[in-house]
């Protein structure tokens, strides 16, 4: 209840003016390595708020889950929450058509193992993602952007490291 | 920007002291059972005295089905990993009034990839032949029950997983003067990430891994 009641001051405070965008954005995941020999290409999804702190330069904060089935048919099942603070930098924020940025984040990934009726311990690891985007207008104050990430779960001995085609939609708006 | 930072700042803060890491990529990465390449070798001890070498020989076909051939003394044993479980090529038979009859031969799930902890299995195979007029029936079934990710017993490997087989197999003559025949074994088989099995535990026998050395790819 402390820790709730800190989190929501803080984030009332950080409301109280100024430019947002809330983005909804989803993803292919293909796992890179070994971690994923036994699990199907996954699918994510992510909600963040950025700040704008200039047309450009934009920051904020989101949540991303994702699941990774069997690739044997069998009963295995891998889940991702991954809470993250994000950092986006487009060159073309007015354009209608083309505007390029990049994108990269660093947070928290807490991962899951489901098989066979069990459960293995949840790991809580650091993550990051780096990535680039192709942003177009839908229509003020729509936007929506593609583009792909490499994303990194730093885990003990074996990082888990993937790398996703995303597609996102966002909606500006004014506090 | 300094706003920004409080928040991740404060948010991480929350966060962090509910987190707990472990391997859980390295075990998914790595092979628990691993039946090859050629020339992979396990040393095991056998408490009481004596040893046991198992070590692959070559790829075949057995069953239809390209496959490790391992050897372990004088006898073969013949594997399968892949499409996420591990399957063996059992051979079953019994001898008979002198005659050795073939009941069944067929691929059998050991286990299926990736082991979690509380995970179950169940296997079980029951056939029947005929010999000499009489009917020669076989049941087996064996349910697994995998805990950990734990230190082996002995304490030199990490991260391996503990299968606790409890196997029952009753074999029946079905004829005058034959009762079934009920026999369980209750084991517990450590497996080590790529490594495979360190050490088997049942009531009346203690194997442990003393060296392995991995084939050549």
């Amino acid at each position: 209840m402390y820790k709730a009641t800190i989190l929501m001051l803080i984030v009332s405070a950080t409301l109280m003016a100024g430019t947002m965008n809330f983005v909804f954005e989803g993803a292919g995941v293909t796992p890179i390595g070994g971690w994923g020999e036994n699990l199907s290409s996954g699918l994510s999804g992510g909600l963040y708020g950025n700040w704008f702190f200039s047309r450009k330069l934009r920051a904020g904060l989101g949540v991303e889950g994702a699941v990774f089935g069997d690739a044997n048919q069998g009963s295995a099942s891998f889940t991702q929450l991954k809470p993250m603070g994000i950092v986006s930098f487009f060159l073309r924020p007015h354009g209608a058509t083309f505007n390029p940025g990049i994108v990269a984040g660093f947070g928290y990934c807490m991962s899951r193992l489901a098989s066979g009726g069990g459960v293995d311990t949840e790991s809580w690891d650091p993550v990051w993602r780096a990535g680039i985007r192709w942003n177009f207008s839908l229509g003020s104050p729509w936007r929506a952007g593609l583009g792909f990430d490499l994303e990194g779960v730093m885990a003990s001995e074996k990082s888990g490291d993937a790398f996703k085609l995303t597609f996102g939609i966002s909606r500006e708006v004014q506090l | 920007m300094k706003r920004f930072l409080t928040i991740v700042t404060a948010l991480l803060l929350i966060i962090l002291p509910a987190c707990e890491s472990n391997p859980l990529y390295f075990r998914l990465s790595s092979d628990y059972f691993p039946v090859s390449p050629a020339g992979a070798t396990w040393e095991y001890s056998i408490e009481g005295g004596g040893s046991r070498i198992v070590t692959v020989v070559d790829q075949t076909i057995m069953g239809e089905r390209p496959c490790w051939r391992l050897q372990s003394g004088a006898d073969y044993n013949y594997w399968i990993n892949e499409d996420g479980k591990l399957e063996k090529f059992e051979d079953h038979s019994v001898l008979f009034n002198g005659f050795e009859v073939p009941i069944y031969q067929a691929w059998i799930t050991m286990f299926e990839w990736p082991l979690a902890n509380g995970m179950t299995l169940r296997d079980s195979v029951s056939t029947q032949a005929v010999s000499q007029g009489v009917t020669l029936s076989h049941t087996w079934i064996r349910d697994q029950i995998v805990s950990g990710p734990e230190v082996s017993p002995g304490g030199e490997w990490s991260q391996c997983y503990r299968i606790h087989q409890n196997e029952m197999t009753i074999n029946w003559i079905q004829t005058a003067g034959f009762a079934p025949e009920t026999t369980v074994s209750v084991r517990n088989i450590w497996l080590a990430p790529d490594v495979g099995i360190v050490r088997i535990q049942s009531s009346d026998s203690l194997i442990t891994l003393t060296s392995f050395t991995g084939g050549e790819e």
